[in-house]
């Protein structure tokens, strides 16, 4: 009796034996935002395309109209160009007013700083410096978005697929960067989520407060800014494939709404060499 | 530390002044020192040694007095010899145990060695004359509650050259635990049975804190954390039957994820199975063993490469050889994965028959074949590599399109009258150099060939000649370098002197110097004590015992070694 | 750490010096348990020859002196057996590597010996063995009266002189 006792004691030492098991998922931690996960592509591109960055805010008057003008330029220029309504300085400081709606975004407020779009509306198409500045004013937008598609150089193109999980609430997008030149400089890549058809307030010059103004492709929270893509030169017909995770913004009234904004920029000069869009 | 030693040190020396010890014990033990003195030789590539002589000594000392037993081993190595790691230079006591017997339960404290089964999963052991010793310094408990189970249970860390394990985390914890069956003392009624059965099965764990290991995307910069699993577990089961005069053994053991230096740190999990089958009857014994190996090197320390730190033991599946040029192309285990079986036949022919003559021979044929694992990549990780990947995945009954070792060999032994006996060895070998390390070179063929004449002088004095040769196509590198031969001459006086000259004739290099590698040794024995002096060249090269190979580097100059027991 | 480890020495240590007194063992052997051939385990310190004096070999597949020894043994073994009722305890160190030889070699060269399997060392670490090949007699009380190391041709010629002595119950110098 005494023996199988002591034997028994023996048994403990199993419950030391022990083994992890790393799932797959776990094997490799990835760094922040991006992911091993995939979802299909379904959006090509092989053309260069243009993103045109709408600084406005609800309080700022003269927004609408610019806002109207992006709207016909998308008409006239159809996917060649990518509209992003950036909602920041001052003008978009929320109030009881417009029921303490808030559109900024961190990276939005610091954009409209480093650019030089403080006073609205400002745009800024493909963030090329045009003259001095970065800022173009809504008047020139046309001919700067035609100058822009004329004479920029088709360097890569983004394919994109994107899916939000419901299941964890967060967007997979995957991107296949393709590049169609060499390119030298390091390269960054961005991956942010634009809201449209959210109705709120909206101060105009028309009419004092428009309280049922439908904003569209809104820049939302939590977005993927200035990742590197790549940071030693790019030979042609390199393609770097990468998979991004998003929180979704809470803020976030309807996600069929929403769509995924990719933009790739140049490290140095800040330049938008290539963007695409995908619905939700 | 010294402190406990010194003490068990002098209780033991002083027991040993009363003839019975010290309430009836015994002091007995061990000792070994090596002397090198070797110069420069660019010729054969001997290195400079700054040291006027390089020393290895140790001594163990063992105190017993019935079930009770402790000792302890001092070693120095003031420099360590060639051939053995640099980190092993210093002095202490490296060993120290005691070890107590009460009924059924075996308890050992301190530094031991153990092995579960073949050691597939876990084996600590020494080898002082390769410099390897993993030896664990913990706990050990043996138990035998009924006769034909045994049970053994060990906690603990491995030894480390000098370093004190204990005091850093970088140092894995073993825990394990093996139990063994042997079914006919169990069961009463079949203990006779011409069916002797035994099992038994061990689980091993490794706990080692998870490392900050990152893989970098050349091209984004990204870095990627590998997520190490702290502890890896290992299982084994074995089963060994044998009925009237055939034999079967057979063990299987699996691993868990370990990504490790030395599997690239692939999250692929282990698996190795050892077969062998045999048939024995008076005058001929044949054997078969098959094994496979897949991701098994186990080590208690992550990012180990290199000999030490081994958790098991993984043998190769080649014949082990005694005659130099023979063993002049080694084989070690691949541990990331090999295939590979072995066949014995040996057979005397009877005394008195034609073939056999007046006195009988002895035949002796091995066949044994090396090949690598199917192995299919899978996907690299963002760095291009595998590290943080399942790695590979191979099919357990496929064999991989790589051979990295054959050979077929061929022993006679003959004693062809009361003052001669005459040994004749053939051996054809297939290497591939891929298995030391030289991937991409030209498969070596050899053809090896040793005559061994002993000659009885009177009763207690002989001469024995020893002839080799090796031929081979291949000679392109330092240790592929075309044909040799060796010749070997030794004196034996009385048993207790010996002469031996040895000369081994690179001749067939047709790319270096034909070197000769000339050898003196002269020793002496009396009772248990030895002295050896060797004087000359020693060419670079393999010592390989059971599996495990030290490089030995080529050293010109002398060798002395006195060993003794007490 | 190794505090505990150097305390719990320490305690087995001299539990075992004072209890160690009750139990004097029949053999000077270690009792280390090793394999037969068949699988069986046994206690070195239960290794007898009905009561008789008998040998230790210890040897391994690799080692050429230790083969030459056991041949050279293996003949005159018959007439050893008539004169004294010799029984030789042959102990293999061979480990996993080649053990799977050790059972073809014993029958295919038709040795007569107990053949023994310590596979990981331990009774060769016990009984101070260096390197094999090396030879032990011991007598009929289980006391090691004899050791020898190597072989040389013409050692198996010493092992039975002292043996015959050692059968005698003389004294060896």
């Amino acid at each position: 009796m005494k023996k199988i006792l002591y034997s028994l004691l023996l048994i403990i030492p199993i419950f030391w034996i022990s083994c992890d098991t790393i799932e797959d998922d776990q094997k490799l931690v990835y760094p922040k935002g991006q992911t091993r996960e995939t979802t299909p592509i379904t959006v090509t591109s092989s053309k260069q395309r243009v993103l045109l960055e709408d600084f406005t805010g609800w309080r700022c008057t003269n927004c609408p109209a610019a806002a109207e003008k992006a709207t016909e330029l998308i008409t006239k220029y159809g996917d060649s160009l990518v509209v992003m309504a950036v909602h920041a300085t001052s003008f978009a400081k929320p109030s009881a007013e417009n029921n303490n709606v808030d559109f900024r975004t961190e990276y939005g407020g610091q954009w409209a700083t480093y650019f030089g779009c403080t006073s609205l509306p400002a745009g800024m198409i493909n963030r090329t410096k045009i003259g001095n500045a970065y800022k173009v004013n809504d008047a020139s937008w046309d001919i700067s978005i035609q100058n822009s598609l004329s004479t920029k150089e088709h360097i890569m193109d983004i394919n994109l697929g994107a899916v939000h999980r419901v299941a964890d609430n967060m967007i997979l997008v995957s991107c296949e960067n393709e590049f169609l030149k060499n390119y030298a400089s390091p390269t960054l890549i961005s991956i942010l989520v634009l809201e449209s058809g959210i109705i709120g307030v909206q101060k105009s010059n028309d009419n004092p407060l428009i309280e049922d103004y439908e904003f569209n492709h809104v820049l939302r929270k939590n977005g993927l800014v200035d990742y590197f893509l790549s940071i030693m030169p790019i030979s042609k017909g390199q393609k770097i494939n990468k998979n991004y995770l998003i929180d979704i913004d809470s803020d976030i009234k309807d996600i069929k709404k929403c769509s995924v904004v990719v933009f790739v920029t140049d490290a140095e000069t800040k330049e938008v060499i290539q963007v695409n869009t995908i619905e939700l | 530390m010294k402190k406990t030693g010194l003490i068990l040190l002098l209780v033991i020396i002083s027991s040993n002044a009363f003839s019975q010890g010290i309430f009836g014990g015994k002091v007995t033990g061990n000792f070994q020192m090596d002397l090198q003195m070797s110069k420069e030789d660019t010729v054969i590539g001997a290195e400079k040694v700054n040291e006027k002589a390089l020393m290895n000594a140790f001594t163990n000392i063992l105190y017993t007095n019935g079930d009770f037993s402790a000792g302890m081993r001092f070693e120095a190595y003031l420099n360590p010899i060639l051939g053995f790691d640099k980190q092993y230079k210093g002095a202490g006591f490296a060993y120290r145990f005691a070890s107590y017997k009460k009924d059924f339960l075996e308890i050992t404290a301190g530094n031991f060695y153990e092995q579960f089964g073949s050691g597939l999963v876990f084996r600590s052991y020494e080898e002082r004359n390769l410099g390897l010793d993993n030896a664990m310094d913990g706990l050990k408990v043996v138990a035998r509650p009924i006769n034909g189970l045994t049970i053994k249970g060990v906690i603990g860390k491995q030894r480390y050259y000098w370093e004190d394990v204990w005091a850093s985390d970088d140092f894995g914890l073993i825990r394990g635990i093996d139990a063994e069956f042997t079914l006919n003392s169990l069961i009463k009624s079949i203990e006779n049975s011409p069916l002797q059965v035994n099992f038994g099965g061990s689980f091993v764990s490794v706990y080692q804190k998870a490392e900050n290991r990152f893989i970098i995307d050349p091209v984004s910069g990204d870095s990627y954390k590998i997520n190490t699993p702290e502890n890896i577990g290992s299982g084994a089961a074995r089963v060994q039957m044998s009925y009237k005069a055939f034999n079967l053994n057979a063990e299987y053991a699996k691993k868990g994820q370990d990504p490790n230096a030395v599997n690239g740190y692939i999250f692929r999990e282990g698996q190795a199975a050892l077969i062998s089958a045999g048939y024995a009857a008076k005058g001929l014994g044949i054997n078969v063993s098959a094994k496979r190996i897949d991701n098994m090197s186990s080590k208690s320390k992550r990012n180990e490469t290199g000999n030490m730190l081994n958790v098991n033991y993984l043998p190769a599946l080649t014949r082990q050889h005694a005659y130099s040029l023979f063993a002049m192309y080694p084989y070690a285990t691949q541990v990331n994965g090999e295939v590979g079986i072995q066949a014995d036949i040996i057979y005397k022919i009877k005394k008195g028959s034609m073939l056999g003559g007046k006195y009988g021979t002895d035949l002796k044929l091995n066949y044994s074949r090396t090949m690598s694992i199917e192995n299919e990549s899978l996907a690299p990780n963002p760095a291009g590599n595998y590290e943080g990947t399942d790695g590979y995945s191979s099919s357990f009954f496929k064999v991989g399109d790589e051979l990295y070792f054959e050979e077929i060999n061929l022993e006679v032994s003959k004693k062809l009258s009361s003052d001669y006996k005459l040994s004749f060895m053939y051996s054809y070998q297939t290497f591939n150099p891929i298995a030391i390390g030289h991937p991409g070179e030209e498969f070596v063929y050899a053809n090896v060939f040793a005559a061994d004449l002993t000659q009885k002088l009177s009763k207690k004095n002989s001469l024995r000649y020893e002839l080799q040769l090796l031929l081979t196509e291949q000679d392109y590198g330092e240790w592929a370098a075309g044909d040799w031969i060796q010749g070997t001459v030794e004196y034996n006086l009385g048993g207790k002197f010996f002469a031996a000259v040895s000369d081994q004739w690179n001749y067939g290099n047709a790319h270096g110097e034909k070197v000769h590698y000339y050898n003196l040794s002269v020793g002496y024995t009396h009772g248990t004590s030895r002295v050896q002096i060797s004087y000359g060249k020693q060419r670079e090269g393999i010592m390989c015992i059971g599996g495990v190979c030290r490089m030995v580097p080529a050293s010109n100059g002398l060798f002395a070694t006195i060993t003794s027991s007490f | 750490m190794k505090k505990l480890i150097l305390t719990l020495v320490a305690l087995v240590f001299s539990f075992g010096i004072l209890s160690a007194q009750d139990n004097q063992p029949k053999s000077e052997l270690p009792s280390i348990t090793v394999k037969t051939l068949e699988g069986k385990s046994i206690k070195a310190s239960e290794f007898s020859n009905e009561g008789k004096p008998y040998v230790i070999c210890f040897w391994a597949t690799w080692c050429k002196p230790c083969m030459m020894e056991l041949n050279a043994m293996a003949e005159q073994y018959e007439d050893w057996q008539e004169e004294t009722g010799i029984k030789i305890y042959a102990v293999s160190i061979d480990d996993a590597r080649t053990c799977p030889k050790v059972k073809p070699l014993v029958s295919g060269s038709d040795w007569p010996y107990e053949v023994i399997l310590d596979q990981n060392s331990e009774l060769k670490r016990a009984l101070g063995v260096n390197n094999p090949p090396h030879t032990f007699i011991i007598n009929e009380k289980g006391e090691i009266v004899w050791q020898h190391i190597g072989y040389a041709p013409g050692d198996e010629e010493n092992l039975i002189e002292v043996f015959r002595k050692v059968i005698k119950g003389e004294e060896l110098k």
